[in-house]
């Protein structure tokens, strides 16, 4: 009897360990705590911080955005130094986040809107962001990336609106 | 929906071999010599120069790249130019970093844009002005090759 307690306890505890690897026992407050912190951090100028918190296929498109918007203006540039620069919140990255923060306040997502979490599975998770004046809700998607829950803003923002669209408004401001 | 873009980069020019300024904190500033050079910019960039502080009017994707005066910290001017031909001059005078801040600049706005798009469900406010990039660039004092650094207070 006590040797099928002490395995069914065993069991339980490496099978919710599984369920939850990060040791929190609730990933929910891991996911909201991530992204709530990324737009925190980008309100703060906190950029560094941000740019950490975010998935690896957003840094990548966000370098590649840069990158074509340069190309396009005749400048030319090193992919390996643009990141160094976000890495170290250089001039190009603040330059890249000062922009993004005069056409996005970070307290829309932070003041204006209702959380509410949605599917969660080991590596991806969903919250449902209601802005206060929208009929629709947007969709973030949160990835689990080295142990560390992070946001996908590429993943939200720029699929289903299609790389058309925001090709279309990067080209638009790149003249 | 007029396109406006604004683009705050900072070209500082050396006056009394001031020091930094702290208007424009955490920008990147690119030093020239004096006003002049802004002039030439602005005429290699196909543009003009807008001498004052007040911020000049600018159309469709032209930007307007503040000169502030390193020794007062004060705008004295604009180099006023289509953003494209602003890039294009900053690089072929050695202002790489002040160039590849501006297209920064081009797609931070883009994205930020998406961003509150996405969140709002499509709906932008009426009559909202496009404005590209708040970046200040700040570049330390160095003589007309225009080194840089950036300034955090």
């Amino acid at each position: 009897m006590r040797k099928s307690i002490f395995l069914f306890l065993l069991l339980f505890t490496f099978g919710f360990g599984e369920a939850f690897p990060d040791g929190t026992g609730n990933p929910e407050d891991a996911i909201l705590e991530s992204s709530e912190r990324f737009f925190i951090s980008l309100k703060k100028n906190d950029f560094n911080t941000a740019w950490n918190l975010l998935s690896l296929k957003s840094r990548e498109t966000i370098i590649s955005d840069i990158i074509r918007a340069t190309r396009k203006a005749g400048g030319g540039t090193n992919k390996d130094d643009i990141i160094k620069d976000f890495e170290n919140s250089g001039v190009i990255s603040t330059s890249y986040w000062n922009a993004f923060l005069n056409t996005f306040n970070p307290d829309m997502i932070l003041e204006e809107c209702k959380w509410e979490m949605g599917v969660i599975d080991k590596q991806k998770a969903e919250i449902i962001i209601t802005h206060r004046k929208a009929s629709d809700p947007v969709t973030l998607k949160v990835l689990r990336e080295d142990g560390v829950w992070r946001v996908g803003l590429v993943e939200t923002f720029w699929a289903g609106r299609t790389d058309s669209f925001l090709q279309k408004l990067v080209n638009l401001f790149a003249g | 929906m007029k396109k406006v873009t604004t683009l705050f980069v900072v070209l500082s020019f050396l006056i009394n071999f001031g020091l930094t300024v702290s208007s424009y904190a955490e920008a990147v500033t690119a030093n020239i010599a004096s006003e002049a050079i802004a002039q030439e910019i602005a005429a290699q960039a196909g543009g003009t120069y807008v001498a004052g502080a007040a911020a000049p009017a600018v159309t469709g994707t032209q930007v307007a790249l503040p000169v502030v005066s390193q020794a007062t910290g004060n705008v004295v001017g604009y180099v006023v130019a289509e953003q494209a031909s602003l890039v294009s001059t900053l690089n072929a005078a050695g202002y790489t970093s002040v160039a590849s801040s501006v297209a920064a600049s081009t797609a931070g706005t883009a994205a930020g844009m998406a961003v509150g798009t996405g969140v709002s469900v499509g709906t932008i406010a009426a009559g909202a002005a496009v404005v590209g990039g708040a970046s200040a660039l700040v570049v330390a004092a160095g003589g007309s090759g225009g080194t840089t650094t950036s300034h955090h207070h």
